[in-house]
């Protein structure tokens, strides 16, 4: 794509909207000068001249907000901070503020600065902040899909963790009666191995999360508790919401596109009328949403001093939707820079009748008036415009913008380009999202939660075919695997075959009790070390291999998010029109710190007690003859 | 307190005597070169010699198995059942009723006295006693026997054991049942149990190994049989201890190997599925490509690049605004601190080019 230089501004009507001495790009130059004396402000602020003319041309061009210039002052606000200088900082901070009031980032930096200081002004940068981000519809979307992102990543990992956790504790019960069947058949050597190896052959075969997720409960949920079934059933469901509302949230898809309409007509809201940006906006796909291309592509028009391809563009979009008061407003504009008051006004007036309640048509009504001498009617317009929050529309101008406007170009509210958004997404695929489900669960967002949910369907469905008779469980004594064929039950419940053996020929009921006593005990302590050593790599997992899900959450949880974190250093997708700069201590200290403390507790956290399962004859007699799983705390 | 010494200051004799009429408490390790023997006494009262800190060394079981009076599998049965259980050897032969109670006492009593027939027939040793009550304390016993009554009988055993080796010289001697035994009725318990067992010609060392009882009671039981006439011996130094070995034992002892097949194509399967499972997208397979479920790689990357792209004129954008120009080149904007090194590298890798316009009045990202 080609760009297009800023040309110098036409002479004509449009020179109306130059003002008085710009006395912001002259502060704006003497900070500038000031702080480029000092040559340690690498990568910031450099040449205040070539700044100041660079804002001037912005400005020329119609920009209501410097937003480079701005940024470029954050960058050096972030390199005064990264030197302690807070006071250059807050300066830096405070003037970006000027630049560029609705952009929120340096009021949340200015509120962590004060806060840090034990100052009261912080309470106040954040609510300014709050307040600059509820009117940034880039930042919104920012945030929102970016919170989407870590909740996917978050609930994936986790669940990940859970997964091993559940396939250490119950694939070996899957594998036991295939063991056994290989021993009875084949004779087979190692048989426990080649029968876990003989499992593990779906996961490698399809790798990924949905598949392993959907492998792990076809083949182990007879053996589960009921809890951790539940829980199961929780992990799936989030993905099964996500595959349902995919649709909804793919609509999020355009905000999260620096070249979709939404994106386009957000930055048009400040931008000058840059020959390139309107381009990107002409050749924006956005099926059926022409009246909007046309009105975006207007206000850049406008700003560009193309004033009859700007009319053009707004009686398109009239064409297109009568009652469109934007339009209308626009129109108004484009007429009254070129002096032609008495049309403009009739643009303002048609606008008014669709909606009074806009309070930028209000006040380009009352200038209109003004210029047309109807000096009653200008008052009653700008009475309106100020009771429907013409403030806060000036309050998005930068300090030198608002000295040059004498209109105020009507753009798309926060809230409106939400709708355009939704729109929008309609026609694109959910990309943002897959691009972090996919490669980590090998499906696209809607297969991915079907799948697992039809999986989990599934095993409740054979759950109620699949005979308890032939499932393993474990011993009642040592904990030990065994079935119904290779166990024995003469004592009143299931014993493995090596327990049984070892009370072989014992009569004495003390003997047998200290017989059994010394076995599992030898047992316990040699599978909880062999448990230490498999659950000890990733925090969360013992836990969840114990059965304590929520303390599995919270360790799982914060590992997740440090580790997360740590990777993508607070944003998944990051923003774009920002400018890279050094990676604040913090963000690499934090989630370190979170890392080592969830495996620290998870090296040294005691060993729980086991929650077995077993069976006894009279349970499963008393049970529909079924042999039924019980279970029990066991030491 | 403790009393120590050997037997060029005190003989073993008087210390037991001392003991004994002191009614002391504690215990008594007397030790040669070659052998340890332990006595515990409460109240001047034997009640064991079994060191319960050296479980591997118990004269109870020693005694037991060296005279019989429990079978081999049986023995082998209770040491099973003691390794795993960690239970005591008496308690296994009490509670699983190897032993009635009545019997083992009676073979408590007398392993008691072999010990201390032993220890007394050494020429030379050492001894310590520890006068304490706690050191008996947990130990286990059947039954508390006089150190006089003890003392007594081992003095007569040392005195008749001479003659009786004089006439069973080695344990190889063969004898042989003689007469009609049911009609002598004079016979001991001792001496009824040897004529029982001998129903044919037995070695000395079967008849101690069978007899359940202690070797001089053997050799007093034989001893007097003979005198009987109930009995003949015969020296013959045959013994039968290189009859060849039965090869079942080695053959069954033998481990069997399984079919390891099952395990090599477990491992095969896996490898297999490994190779073709990071080859061939699992979306292909389930979703058959279908548009609305196929996943939009080329829309996540075509994103990828335009999020790329605009962070690159973004910054473009910036370098001007600072340096009144565009950059000349894409590392400029690395080198001005306004681009990271890794977001240079992904647009190098998503192959995005830049290039100024002759003029250097615009630029293209190509």
């Amino acid at each position: 794509m080609r760009s297009t230089p800023i040309r110098r501004r036409a002479s004509g009507p449009g020179r109306l909207v130059r003002g008085a001495p710009h006395t912001l790009v002259g502060a704006v130059a003497i900070c500038m000068f000031c702080t480029a004396g000092s040559a340690a402000l690498a990568g910031a602020v450099k040449a205040p001249a070539n700044i100041a003319r660079f804002s001037e041309r912005q400005l020329d061009w119609g920009a209501t907000a410097l937003e480079i210039p701005a940024r470029l002052e954050y960058a050096a606000a972030r390199a005064e901070l990264a030197r302690g200088r807070a006071e250059e900082a807050q300066a830096h901070l405070e003037r970006a503020n000027q630049l560029a009031p609705y952009w929120p980032d340096p009021y949340f930096t200015l509120s962590m600065l004060n806060f840090r200081r034990f100052k009261p002004d912080a309470l106040f940068f954040l609510v300014g902040g709050l307040r600059a981000a509820s009117h940034n519809f880039h930042f919104q979307t920012l945030l929102a899909i970016n919170v989407l992102l870590y909740a996917v990543l978050l609930w994936i990992v986790l669940s990940t963790i859970a997964c091993i956790a559940f396939a250490l504790r119950y694939l070996p019960f899957a594998a036991f009666r295939l063991s056994e069947m290989l021993r009875e058949r084949f004779h087979a050597t190692l048989p426990r191995l080649a029968a876990l190896l003989a499992l593990l052959v779906p996961f490698a075969l399809f790798p990924g999360f949905v598949t392993g997720f959907s492998f792990l409960v076809l083949f182990t949920w007879y053996y589960m508790q009921r809890r951790e079934k539940a829980f199961v059933v929780a992990l799936a469901v989030p993905f099964a919401a996500l595959a349902f509302f995919a649709p909804t949230l793919e609509r999020l898809t355009p905000a999260a596109d620096p070249a979709s309409l939404v994106s386009l007509a957000a930055r048009a809201a400040t931008a000058p009328g840059d020959g390139m940006l309107i381009q990107q906006v002409e050749r924006a796909k956005a099926p059926g949403l022409d009246m909007e291309q046309n009105l975006v592509a207007g206000v850049l028009l406008t700003r560009q001093e193309n004033f009859d391809a700007a009319a053009s563009r707004f009686l398109n979009a009239i064409a297109e939707k009568p009652n469109n008061a934007i339009a209308y407003v626009n129109l108004g504009n484009v007429y009254y820079l070129q002096g032609l008051y008495e049309k403009a006004l009739e643009g303002y007036r048609k606008a008014e009748q669709i909606a009074p309640a806009d309070p930028v048509g209000q006040y380009n009504l009352a200038q209109a008036y003004i210029k047309t001498l109807l000096l009653a009617e200008s008052s009653r317009a700008l009475k309106s415009a100020s009771a429907h929050g013409i403030e806060n529309v000036k309050a998005s101008y930068g300090d030198g913008a608002l000295s040059r406007a004498q209109v105020f170009t009507r753009t798309f509210t926060p809230r409106e380009l939400w709708r355009i958004a939704s729109r929008e997404g309609r026609t694109r695929i959910g990309a943002p999202i897959n691009m972090v489900y996919r490669p980590l669960t090998g499906f696209s967002v809607r297969a991915g939660g079907w799948v697992m949910l039809g999986s989990v369907l599934l095993v409740v469905f054979l759950g109620r075919f699949v005979k308890r008779s032939l499932l393993a469980f474990q011993c009642s004594n040592c904990g030990e695997l065994t079935s119904e064929g290779t166990s024995n039950s003469e004592r009143g419940s299931y014993i493995c075959a090596s327990c049984a053996a070892a009370i072989e020929n014992v009569s004495s009921d003390k003997v047998i009790e200290a017989l059994l006593r010394q076995r599992r005990q030898k047992v316990l302590v040699r599978r909880r070390q062999a448990i230490r050593v498999l659950t000890m790599w990733i925090p969360g997992v013992r836990d969840f291999y114990y059965g304590r899900i929520t303390r599995g959450i919270a360790m799982a949880g914060i590992f997740s998010l440090s580790a997360v974190f740590l990777v993508s250093h607070g944003y998944i997708i990051r923003d774009w029109q920002s400018f890279d700069t050094d990676l604040p201590l913090w963000k690499l200290i934090l989630p370190v710190v979170g890392l080592l403390g969830t495996y620290i507790i998870s090296f040294f956290s005691r060993h729980y007690y086991e929650v077995r399962n077993y069976r006894t004859p009279l349970l499963a007699a008393s049970r529909s003859g079924e042999s039924q799983s019980t279970r029990r705390r066991s030491a | 307190m403790a009393l120590e010494g050997n037997l060029s200051s005190f003989g073993l004799a008087e210390i037991l005597q001392l003991i004994a009429v002191q009614q002391k408490t504690g215990m008594l390790t007397v030790n040669n070169d070659i052998q340890n023997v332990v006595m515990f006494f409460r109240e001047g009262q034997v009640i064991s010699t079994r060191d319960r800190r050296r479980k591997s060394n118990d004269p109870f079981r020693d005694f037991v198995a060296r005279y019989g009076i429990l079978s081999a599998s049986d023995l082998s049965q209770v040491a099973q059942i003691a390794a795993q259980s960690k239970l005591d050897f008496v308690d296994i032969v009490s509670s699983e009723g190897f032993l009635d109670s009545e019997d083992l006492r009676m073979h408590w009593q007398r392993q008691i006295q072999e010990s201390m027939h032993d220890v007394l027939t050494w020429e030379q040793c050492s001894y310590k006693f520890i006068n304490n009550e706690q050191v008996v304390s947990g130990i286990r016993s059947l039954g508390e026997f006089s150190v006089e009554g003890l003392l007594m009988e081992s003095m007569r055993r040392i005195d008749e054991f001479p003659q009786m080796l004089e006439m069973f010289p080695h344990d190889s001697i063969l004898v042989a049942p003689r007469g009609d035994p049911a009609e002598n009725d004079e016979l001991t318990s001792n001496e009824r149990a040897i004529v029982d067992l001998l129903s044919d010609i037995m070695s000395l060392r079967d008849i101690i190994a069978k007899a359940q009882m202690p070797l001089f009671e053997v050799y007093e039981a034989l001893k007097l049989l003979r005198d009987k006439k109930l009995i003949t011996t015969r020296d013959d130094t045959h013994d039968g201890s290189d009859e060849p070995r039965s090869a079942a034992g080695s053959a069954s002892s033998r481990k069997q190997l399984g079919n390891p097949l099952p395990v090599i194509v477990a491992l095969f399967a896996l490898a297999l599925a490994t190779a073709i499972g990071f080859r061939v997208p699992i979306s292909r397979v389930v979703t058959g490509g279908h548009p609305s479920l196929a996943i939009p790689v080329r829309a996540t990357d075509a994103l990828e690049r335009r999020r790329i792209e605009a962070h690159l004129r973004w910054t473009i954008d910036g370098y001007r605004a600072r340096n009144g120009a565009w950059p000349g080149r894409m590392e400029d904007l690395q080198s001005d601190g306004l681009l990271s090194i890794d977001t240079l590298r992904r647009a190098r890798s998503l192959g995005i080019r830049y290039r100024l316009t002759p003029g250097r009045t615009a630029y293209t990202l190509l």
